[in-house]
């Protein structure tokens, strides 16, 4: 798939994300948005397995940016823009907190997975991948490790309430 | 890698360690199908936490520490898996069952022991005869094998039963006053006189295991087939050889006694059962004297016909041992010196008790003479007492299963001699006075001749 193959069909994967978030009016202003960005920021970017977690990134950020537009224009409180304080070019201490805050969650709910899962976990936070993990932990098939991967992941988010976020 | 493994590499996604080719198939994969790209759209959120180096590290620590504060041991990983935790289940499951299997083999084992140990605690009932005839029917011969063999054995269906009748026997053993009481109003004072002698003996040989091995597997040989396997109280009576008989003896592995009592018939094995041992059990004597009445009503042909060969059981008691309380027949009273013939027969017929003096060569004692009738119908198994006077030399006792007439009865009595191919044995029980009670058995193997007829020398029954 060339370049243009993949933002095509990045960008009706990224519309239909989008409208299940948000409604449609605004999903195609947040589609339109990431696709801009992948258009003008980075043009020279054509791999797929680079270009499509950009696209993710991209639009993880355009739907933060929306959220707080969105707190901005008191479209949630309906406050007056006067009142709200000027924006910080870096983290905010909201978002700070929220990170902390995701941080300790994911903290509590991997201290209550298995002996495996952690083990799992702490090879894949040390960048092994699962190739090596399959030979650190003596699996024969890597299937094996990509089913106790995905049956811990499972758990954990179930742990964090079902959401990464 | 179907699209159902792809979801498989999310995880990796997340901790960014997908291969080229994993992002390559999980990304194209992504491209094609909604729900992976929005899976995938959600996971941004956790691989931007897991790119932050710090936090990264943070979660490696915990980890790490988690992993160093619960050391798991080998033994304990393995158990955890579930392969582990089947082979443990299946060993514990084979554990268990070998106990619980030990135990009921352990019990039957025992319970085996204890249905021998009750048997061998009653000594065997063993027909008379048997001590006399060593050679045992070879019908029977595997069945004693089998109770001589080791308990262990016997398999547990016989167990139980042998168990249930030793219940039934000790049941029985408890109220053998009341029995011995109720016998005492029927049976005749030389069967009360054999019933006290043998509980003695059994008194004795409970303790001292009297009988010995021989006797009492020649006592089990000679167990007919059909009777129970109770063994019973009896001290097997002591035992004079067969007698010869005066005539013809054919030589036989059968009993006289044996023959007496029949082979097949249920209620005859219980009538010898019941006078062997005094201490059998009152369900198999109600049996017996149901059978008995039955026999009595006139219903004998149904049970025996004219299978059986023709058996007389007698006894002779002076006055003195006879006691007060005994009932004849004959119209005469007890005299001082003279003889009571006590008769049994195996089947209903028709006796003449005839005797022989010096002076007076044949004259009939049984009916008496002034009645016109020249037999009297006996009925099976019920005993008569007949008493002999004085100063005869021998008596003839002719039981058949056809009236007599005086044809016959002048041509068999003058001939004095006794029918051909009859068996007779002697049983000698002893006495609490030291003295001697012989009964003996007569029967004619011939099942074609309607009479028997013996001869009694007197003053040597």
């Amino acid at each position: 798939m060339n370049r243009d193959q993949i933002l095509a069909a990045l960008r009706e994967r990224i519309l239909a994300f989008a409208t299940s978030r948000v409604s449609r009016d605004h999903a195609e202003d947040l589609t339109q948005d990431t696709m801009a960005v992948l258009h003008e920021k980075y043009p020279m970017v054509s791999e797929l397995t680079e270009l499509v977690p950009l696209a993710f990134q991209v639009l993880r950020y355009k739907m933060l940016d929306a959220h707080r537009k969105a707190l901005r224009h008191g479209e949630y409180n309906q406050e007056s823009v006067e009142g709200l304080p000027l924006a910080d070019t870096g983290d905010d201490p909201v978002t700070q907190l929220d990170q902390k805050q995701r941080v300790d969650r994911l903290l509590s709910a991997i201290a209550q997975l298995g002996e495996r899962c952690r083990e799992l976990f702490r090879l894949k936070l040390e960048g092994k991948s699962f190739p090596e993990i399959q030979k650190l932990m003596s699996q024969t098939s890597i299937n094996t490790i990509y089913t106790w991967d995905f049956r811990c992941r499972k758990q954990l988010l179930a742990l964090m309430g079902g959401s990464w976020d | 890698m179907s699209e159902h493994d792809l979801n498989k590499l999310l995880g990796g996604f997340a901790a960014n360690t997908l291969t080229a080719e994993e992002k390559q198939q999980l990304y194209s994969a992504a491209l094609q199908d909604q729900e992976l790209f929005n899976v995938l759209a959600d996971e941004q959120t956790l691989k931007e936490l897991l790119a932050d180096p710090a936090v990264r590290r943070r979660l490696v620590q915990a980890l790490q520490k988690n992993s160093s504060t619960a050391p798991s041991s080998p033994w304990l990983d393995w158990f955890r898996r579930p392969a582990g935790l089947a082979w443990a289940g299946g060993l514990a499951a084979t554990f268990f069952a070998i106990i619980l299997s030990t135990r009921i083999y352990q019990d039957s084992v025992k319970e085996a022991g204890r249905s021998v140990a009750i048997e061998e605690e009653t000594p065997a009932a063993a027909p008379a005869p048997s001590v006399t005839k060593p050679t045992a029917p070879s019908i029977n011969e595997p069945r004693l094998n089998t109770q001589d063999s080791a308990p262990s054995s016997v398999p547990p269906k016989k167990n139980a039963l042998a168990d249930k009748m030793a219940k039934r026997e000790t049941t029985a053993r408890a109220m053998p006053e009341e029995r011995r009481a109720r016998n005492s109003a029927t049976d005749s004072p030389l069967q009360q006189l054999e019933q006290d002698g043998l509980q003695k003996q059994t008194g004795s040989t409970s303790d001292k295991r009297a009988p010995s091995n021989e006797e009492a597997s020649a006592s089990a040989d000679h167990r007919p087939a059909s009777a129970p396997s109770t063994p019973a109280m009896t001290p097997a009576p002591t035992k004079v050889p067969t007698t010869a008989a005066p005539t013809g003896q054919v030589a036989s592995a059968l009993s006289a006694r044996s023959m007496f009592y029949g082979e097949r018939a249920e209620f005859d094995t219980a009538l010898m059962a019941e006078e062997q041992e005094p201490s059998q059990s009152a369900q198999r004597s109600g049996r017996f004297e149901q059978k008995k009445g039955a026999l009595v009503a006139g219903k004998p042909a149904k049970v025996t016909g004219f299978t059986k060969p023709l058996g007389i059981r007698y006894s002779l008691m002076t006055s003195e041992t006879k006691g007060p309380h005994s009932d004849t027949d004959g119209g005469s009273t007890n005299q001082a010196g003279s003889i009571y013939l006590i008769i049994d027969v195996n089947q209903d017929g028709y006796l003449q008790v005839w005797g022989e003096t010096e002076s007076l060569q044949h004259h009939l004692l049984f009916p008496i003479s002034e009645d016109e009738q020249l037999s009297s119908k006996l009925i099976a198994h019920q005993r008569r007492t007949i008493p002999v006077a004085a100063g005869h030399g021998t008596i003839i006792l002719r039981f058949s299963r056809i009236l007599f007439d005086s044809s016959t009865k002048q041509a068999i009595v003058l001939s004095g001699q006794s029918s051909l191919g009859q068996l007779q044995e002697s049983v000698t029980t002893d006495e609490t006075s030291g003295s001697h009670e012989q009964t003996t058995y007569v029967v004619n193997q011939d099942l074609s001749v309607p009479e028997l007829m013996v001869r009694i020398p007197i003053g040597k029954p």
